[in-house]
């Protein structure tokens, strides 16, 4: 009996300790469970720059918009802080970006989480606005037009940083950065005052304006931004009245009361349409999705013939053809290049009023700036007609417009802005006082862009360093763009960076050709044996990393790296 | 004897073939202190009220009457270090790097029923049980919104959870067929399906593009927790045969119907809080009003939505069959094998209906109410798996018994990694269990444990719908879990 007991408060207390030994492992926690201390809080920092920024477009009143996280030890004592100094690093907005850029990329709770966990010293973070019309000036320039941002952030902005009591001011605990032209900005501002900043970081900008080979960076993309505005070949000649037309007709619904005079292009890369002989109606979308309906007058059979691409007003390609008179061979849609002048009469309308004049139910347009003259001419029994000319080009340059939705057109006007601007004239009515026009005075017209930006009565004038055709133009590039290059800078004084830190992050995904004007400056760098640490970054499956998306990943880097470099 | 050498060779075989098979999954057994004890092989044993699950021929060679309970205390110790980025990069706020445990809890498992012979037909033998022939029952705590996301909410503590129970009402009858040499039964179940599941998912915010939806914002975190129930049938049927007078063969086959589990679901939106987008903060920023569509993507508001759910649960079907030898008048070895058709299970597809929580812009936005009232699917593509189970029963004199056993348990879910914190099956267990049963008069009283030791798993990313999502919780994986039964047995 005895060894049944045994057995069985043996068995139990094993069955007890597995069951009690279960024992209770927590709860799990993440790395900032609970919560992260404010450790900071942002500073209201906008200052007028009367000097520097008295001519700069479109900022009569010369702010320059910021605001910075302070830290809580710089806090006031009633505040729970010590008012202790602490350095500072001033972070740029990319383009079209403004003060809050950053904070809106979570810097006030990274800030804080980094502080709180030791990984970084408490720091001042200016965060400067870039300018909102043009898409910043690159903050490169000492041309007035474009605001003297080489003399703010070469000094007046430190100066102004100061008198807030907030900041050490020692050049050893100074940092500066920035994403896009926020990045070149920081580095030229580093190049242009040696000693004023200790550590410099950039994420994917304009950092060699000509790339490795001094043939790409930004060379290619001019054709882009002409295209973006949709004004490739225009001309800056005096237009030479139609010769091309198209005329429609009210009767769609049989296609047979149209008459058809000519070819004609609607402005648009993809957007075509052609009359012959036949009555000929298009869809207008791509390649693949154009079906061109072919009127055999005689039979008065209509068919669909598939799809159609025409690359020019001569040649013409379909896919399969019947009633059809058009040439058939070499389509080749990637070698496409269009010869059709710049029809240049164009007029913005709705997408109503558009369909309208010329869609009819079959003819679809998708396109909302085209050619047209609305006049209604008499034929016989048709009661109603739209005529587009098409060779009515006036002057491309008076067509560079810095809408919102262009942003690389953006890009370049800031720039020229910069660094080839025209004339500064500016009315100014905060001191009641015209300004006289052509202080920069380029003689050369080949690419100057006159009357675009209109301020009040005034205008702005800049000379693009491209033409029509999307051709780099050597007066312009070269003589005002090219010194502005990091590297020029670079050559101009090669001890600059010399004990500068600097860490720079690129993703082969970058938008704007930024990844190989970003590591052509890396390699330059590293050519010349300044010390530079860089991060390489990539999107996910369906967001890359084009553009900003990925500050938030970034900016913990950013500000450990400028911690690090400050020193004890 | 050839019909021996025929099973033997059968169950060997299935035996041999089992890690290359693809009974896992949330089946379950935990009641019958035999059974248990034998680690599971009691197919050709059968010989108490358990016999209802285990076999139901068995019933009809029990020559007493018997009533029966037990319970089971189950602890699902389990440790998940997650790897759970976006892109293999970007932190959500998952708990990476780092070992995390589910919650702390043992739960029980309660079972009974009673036989009696009766005189119809001759002579039947009719019991009726309640057992839970599926159970889950996992939370987990494993994320905190990311840094910067919205630090004026917190999300709920049972994040990753699931409670399945699925309990049979069982009315079995059996008799012999061959008198002393074949034995039918058969179980009528009707089931009862209760599920509580909880989850959390990263949607993608629809306002890409804009500021609004740039990391961390670039993901909306949406907690939904799902309760309903649903009632099906079942049929279970088994086979005993005395082969010999030390021999038997048993052979049992299960089919539950699907189960329509209809409820109540609760979805959490925890909505983004970027105060320089809508003005809340310090910082006037860039605004978007409120009432927006879009002022909901920024202000961190939780959108809580309530709407009803229905999910068809697909239980799979089993067969099994098992042999027992008794090697003397004390000692009996049991072999056992199961076969348990788990591709027929494909996960949960909850479709929602009736939502009536949703407010303002939320509610009369199509765009936005869109997302909101998604439908969510949580599905699986598992392997049908096999589990084979060793057993010995030893009797000293009358008043104690002791049991052993033995089981490999294949997982239909781990090597084809669809796993989730919800559901831990990491690949082929391996389970250990002992107990012993005292018996006084016509008592019995039984203790047992049992422990399952699960193979360690490192689940690697894939992102077969590319939206930057591992398609499951990527991590390493380590698993255990502890079983204690306690049971009697009045027989009369």
């Amino acid at each position: 009996m005895k060894i049944f007991i045994r057995i069985f408060v043996l068995v139990l207390s094993l069955t007890l300790i597995l069951t009690v030994g279960c024992s209770d492992r927590g709860t799990n926690g993440g790395d900032d469970d609970g919560g992260v201390l404010a450790e900071g809080g942002p500073l209201e920092m906008t200052h007028i720059f009367a000097e520097e920024l008295l001519f700069q477009l479109k900022n009569e009143y010369q702010f320059l918009e910021m605001v910075a996280y302070r830290p809580r030890v710089n806090f006031d004592p009633i505040f729970g802080g010590e008012l202790k100094p602490v350095p500072v690093l001033i972070l740029l907005a990319p383009q079209g970006k403004d003060q809050f850029f950053y904070f809106n990329h979570g810097l006030e709770e990274l800030a804080d989480e980094l502080i709180a966990t030791g990984q970084i010293q408490p720091m001042l973070i200016v965060c400067v606005s870039n300018d909102l019309v043009f898409g910043g000036y690159f903050y490169g320039s000492h041309y007035p037009a474009a605001g003297n941002y080489d003399a703010i952030l070469g000094g007046s902005l430190l100066e102004h940083i100061e008198t807030f009591g907030v900041a050490l001011n020692d050049p050893s605990k100074r940092g500066i950065g920035g994403v896009g032209t926020g990045g070149y900005g920081a580095f030229r501002a580093a190049l242009l005052n040696p000693g004023t900043y200790t550590s410099v970081s950039a994420v994917d900008g304009p950092m060699d304006f000509n790339g490795a080979d001094n043939n790409s960076g930004f060379i290619p993309m001019f054709l882009d931004a002409i295209n973006e505005q949709g004004i490739y070949g225009g001309t800056s000649e005096p237009p030479d009245y139609e010769t091309l037309y198209w005329v429609s007709c009210e009767n769609d619904d049989t296609l047979l009361a149209c008459i058809c005079e000519d070819s004609v292009r609607v402005w648009d890369d993809s957007t075509y349409f052609i009359c012959g002989d036949f009555d000929t109606t298009l869809d207008t979308a791509y390649a693949e999705t154009l079906y061109w309906h072919a009127c055999d007058i005689d039979s008065l059979l209509c068919e669909c013939i598939d799809s159609m691409q025409i690359f020019d007003d001569v040649q013409y390609f379909i896919c399969t053809s019947e009633d059809t008179l058009f040439d058939t061979t070499q389509f080749d849609p990637d070698t496409l290049v269009d010869t059709i002048p710049f029809c240049g009469d164009s007029a913005l309308i709705s997408f109503e009023e558009l369909f309208d004049f010329i869609s009819f139910g079959v003819v679809f347009v998708d396109t909302q700036i085209y050619c047209v003259d609305s006049s209604e001419i008499d034929y016989g029994d048709l009661s109603k007609y739209t005529t587009i000319d098409t060779l009515w080009p006036p002057s491309w340059r008076n067509n560079f417009d810095s809408l919102s939705s262009c942003q690389l057109s953006r890009l370049f006007i800031g720039g020229a802005l910069a660094f080839s601007p025209h004339d500064t004239l500016i009315y100014t009515p905060a001191y009641n006082v015209p300004q006289i026009d052509s202080l920069i005075g380029i003689s050369d017209t080949m690419t100057l862009c006159p009357d675009v930006v209109g301020v009040d009565a005034n205008d702005l004038d800049f000379h693009l360093p491209f033409d029509s055709l999307g051709q780099m133009y050597a007066p312009i590039w070269e003589g005002l763009w090219l010194p502005n290059n990091l590297e020029s800078l670079l050559a101009a004084d090669t001890s600059a960076l010399r004990g500068v830190n600097m860490w720079i992050a690129t993703s082969p995904e970058a938008g704007l050709g930024y990844h190989a004007q970003t590591t052509s400056w890396i390699t330059t760098l590293q050519n010349s044996n300044h010390a530079v640490t860089t991060m390489t970054y990539s999107g996910y499956a369906g967001s890359p990393a084009s553009c900003d998306e990925y500050v938030y990943d970034l900016l913990k880097e950013i500000l450990i790296f400028h911690s690090e470099s400050f020193g004890e | 004897m050839s019909f021996l050498r025929f099973s033997t060779a059968i169950l060997a075989i299935i035996a041999l073939l089992s890690p290359g098979l693809a009974a896992g999954g949330f089946e379950n057994a935990p009641f019958g202190i035999q059974a248990r004890g034998m680690a599971g092989a009691f197919r050709a044993v059968a010989d108490d009220w358990t016999a209802a699950h285990y076999n139901p021929a068995g019933y009809a060679r029990l020559q007493d009457n018997q009533l029966g309970g037990s319970v089971g205390l189950i602890h699902l110790r389990h440790e998940l270090n997650p790897d759970y980025r976006l892109g293999g990069t970007y932190e959500l706020g998952v708990f990476n790097d780092q070992v995390n445990y589910n919650k702390h809890e043992v739960y029980s498992n309660p079972s009974g029923g009673f036989l009696a012979r009766l005189p119809i037909m001759g002579e039947i033998v009719a019991g009726f049980s309640i057992f839970q022939p599926f159970d889950n029952n996992i939370t987990w705590t494993l994320y905190d919104l990311p840094l910067a996301y919205n630090d004026s909410l917190t999300t709920p503590s049972d994040q990753y959870s699931s409670n399945l129970d699925v309990v049979a009402f069982q009315l079995t009858v059996a008799r012999e067929i061959v008198e002393e040499k074949v034995s039918f039964g058969l179980g009528l179940q009707v089931l009862r399906a209760d599920l509580i599941y909880t989850n959390l998912l990263f949607r993608d915010n629809p306002y890409e593009g804009t500021p609004l939806a740039v990391r961390p914002w670039d993901k909306i975190t949406e907690w939904n927790h799902n309760d309903g129930y649903g009632w099906g049938f079942g049929l279970r049927a088994g086979l005993m045969f005395d082969l010999t007078d030390k021999l038997n063969l048993g052979l049992t086959g299960s089919m539950p119907f699907d189960i329509t589990v209809e409820g109540t679901s609760k979805l959490e939106y925890y909505m983004p809080l970027n105060s320089d987008l809508v003005g809340l903060g310090s910082i006037d920023g860039e605004d978007y009003d409120p009432g927006t569509p879009e002022y909901l993507f920024a202000s961190g508001t939780k959108i809580v939505d309530t709407a009803d759910f229905e999910a068809e649960l697909k239980l799979p079907a089993s067969m099994a069959m098992g042999l027992a030898y008794s090697v003397s008048e004390r000692l009996l070895i049991a072999l056992d094998a199961e076969y348990t058709f788990w591709s027929s299970y494909d996960g949960l597809n909850l479709v929602f209906s009736n939502h009536r929580g949703l407010t303002g812009a939320a509610d009369t936005s199509a765009f936005v109410r869109e997302f909101f009232t998604a439908d969510v699917s949580y599905p699986v593509d598992w392997k049908n798996s096999a589990r084979v189970a060793l057993g010995a029963r030893y009797h000293f004199r009358d008043l104690l018994t002791v049991l052993a056993g033995w089981a490999l348990d294949q997982s239909p879910a781990g090597e084809s990694g669809n796993l989730s914190p919800q559901f831990i099956d990491t690949g082929d267990k391996r389970t250990f269990s002992s107990g012993i049963i005292y018996h006084h008069n016509q008592w019995d009283f039984g203790l047992a444990g049992s422990y399952t030791r699960y193979p360690d798993l490192t689940l690697s990313a894939e992102d077969s719908d590319s939206d930057g999502l591992p398609d499951y919780m990527t991590g390493q994986y380590k698993a255990s879990t502890y079983e204690t039964f306690l049971s009697f047995n009045y027989r009369f």
